[in-house]
């Protein structure tokens, strides 16, 4: 039975400071909600990793009866920073499972604690015992990461840097993205180290936002929307949280067998994809994001940006968003945002640089690729 | 940040720098596992690694998170077919890939009980403008 994307909703991500994490969840649900003619879900889930510095858990009960749904079954998925696409892909199987109407909503607060705080607490999707205890912070994480990618296959700190070039450029021009500002690529190589050779633009923000999607059964979808989005495939894939036990330190292991199974559920290659949203909480995340999703080979991603690959007008376009270094990185909320943004590209309403597609792509990556999603969609 | 009891119930296996090797496909399994990652089996063998390897990779923390210094040296080393994750506590100077370190006790970080603790550190002990027997 297909199941389709019928409404969205999303909040500006920024600090928003005068908005709760229950203002933010309702903000994008109900415009989700309001899309579909006010009618009402049988089931939501909610995508969140850190509510807990908001001293709230319990966000299904809590979203249910403030978004004015009391009573329906109602609980959260965390899976770090993919908690959002973790959500998804359960109400997908919601929806495949013989529910006709589930709302997924990823939100995320991480201004409610002073920022060493929530830095110290975004480092727990790493493993406690065997990483945390070092003390890395999770930038550090990815910073090996690149260190290794960047003297493996000898990418040049320019070719990295055109990736924070390009998201700027792209999300410039998205009235959500929480850094609406263009950057040359001097500013990026230039700019303070956070654990080297990360650098601050090559980080993404610390965000504040919530997004949302209303899915569907077949025929509910017809009847309420005009513009159904297909959801072709949803795929989740893990790896160890640890990086030391992963065989190779090159590549996102979960993010290409995601990658690959949503592929082969949805009937398509990676050639037949028009515009993808990929997880960019760091340059070297985002080139190994690409490479992931079978986009570029190995080793060659940072390459093709810094040639002017994946910019828009190219297929496919990647991040007409922002990606999550301009956008933002509301981090329970991010894997909701992608696919309500590729949904908007495929109904051809997004507001922001627009990609004239019929095919797009989500990628979602929880930890340092320890817990990925892949969302296949279709106009 | 880690607790006294969190420290106290691993202290005898971090020390010890506990693996397992695998009895089917023969990979070691470091962190220690219930199975095999890379085959499925659980026929484990407990080892010890060897405390002496190579720099895979490292970063140098700048903006740490709570409970460390600034900068906090995280590397990532080989030993025995093993990656462990430690902090470089000496030597940090002559850090490159693939330089050659020993494991030695470091003085790593706070636990939320504010008190400070060790952990299994590394000491460059060849690498950039050093060649092994420089040092003591
Ligand atoms: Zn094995």
């Amino acid at each position: 039975m297909r199941v389709a994307v019928v409404g969205v909703g999303m909040t500006r991500v920024g600090r928003l400071v005068g908005k709760s994490i229950r203002d933010l969840a309702a903000e994008a649900g109900l415009k989700a909600v309001e899309e579909v003619g006010w009618e009402p879900p049988e089931a939501i889930v909610v995508g969140n990793m850190l509510s807990s510095l908001s001293e709230q858990e319990n966000l299904g009960a809590l979203l249910a009866d403030y978004l004015g749904y009391r009573g329906v079954p109602a609980f959260k998925v965390e899976a770090a920073c993919g908690s959002g696409g973790a959500a998804i892909a359960v109400g997908y199987s919601l929806v495949r499972a013989g529910l006709r109407r589930v709302l997924v909503i990823g939100v995320e607060k991480l201004t409610e604690a002073p920022t060493p705080v929530t830095t110290r607490r975004l480092a727990w999707a790493s493993d406690a015992d065997y990483e945390l205890v070092h003390g890395p912070s999770f930038a550090g994480l990815n910073a090996l990461l690149m260190r290794h990618y960047m003297s493996k296959y000898g990418v040049s700190r320019e070719e990295m840097g055109s990736w924070a070039v390009l998201m700027h450029e792209n999300g410039y021009r998205n009235p959500y993205a929480h850094i609406r500002k263009r950057v040359d690529l001097q500013t990026v190589i230039n700019s303070p180290v956070i654990a080297d050779p990360i650098r601050l633009f090559d980080a993404c923000p610390i965000s504040d936002g919530a997004a949302a999607v209303y899915l569907a059964a077949e025929g509910e979808a017809r009847r309420l929307s005009d513009t159904p989005v297909w959801v072709e495939a949803v795929a989740n894939a893990t790896d160890a949280v640890d990086i030391l036990s992963r065989k190779y330190l090159d590549r996102l292991e979960a993010a290409i067998r995601s990658a690959r199974e949503a592929y082969k559920l949805a009937g398509i290659k990676p050639k037949d994809v028009d515009v993808a949203e990929v997880h960019d909480a760091y340059s070297i995340t985002g080139v190994l994001g690409v490479e992931a999703m079978g986009f570029a080979e190995i080793g060659r991603a940072a390459k093709l940006v810094h040639e002017g690959r994946f910019a828009p007008g190219d297929k496919p376009t990647i991040n007409p968003s922002g990606g999550l270094k301009s956008r933002g990185h509301p981090v329970g909320a991010t894997g909701v945002y992608q696919v309500a943004e590729v949904v908007m590209q495929l109904r051809g309403d997004f507001p922001g640089v627009r990609v004239d597609a019929e095919v797009g792509a989500a990628q979602n990556v929880g930890g340092v690729g320890s817990n990925v999603t892949t969302t296949i969609l279709r106009r | 940040m880690t607790s006294v009891q969190r420290l106290w119930r691993r202290s005898r296996e971090y020390l010890s720098l506990k693996a397992f090797r695998c009895r089917r496909c023969g990979e070691v399994i470091y962190p220690p596992k219930r199975a095999c990652p890379y085959c499925g089996s659980r026929d484990l063998v407990e080892i010890t690694l060897p405390r002496k390897g190579r720099i895979i990779t490292y970063t140098v923390i700048n903006v740490p998170i709570e409970g460390f210094s600034k900068p906090t040296i995280i590397a990532v080393a080989e030993l025995g077919g093993a990656k462990v994750m430690a902090q470089v506590v000496e030597g940090a100077e002559h850090l490159v890939e693939d330089a050659e370190v020993e494991v030695v006790l470091g003085k790593v970080g706070r636990t939320v009980e504010g008190l400070e603790y060790y952990m299994p550190a590394f000491r460059v002990v060849s690498g950039k403008d050093l060649k092994e027997g420089d040092t003591d």
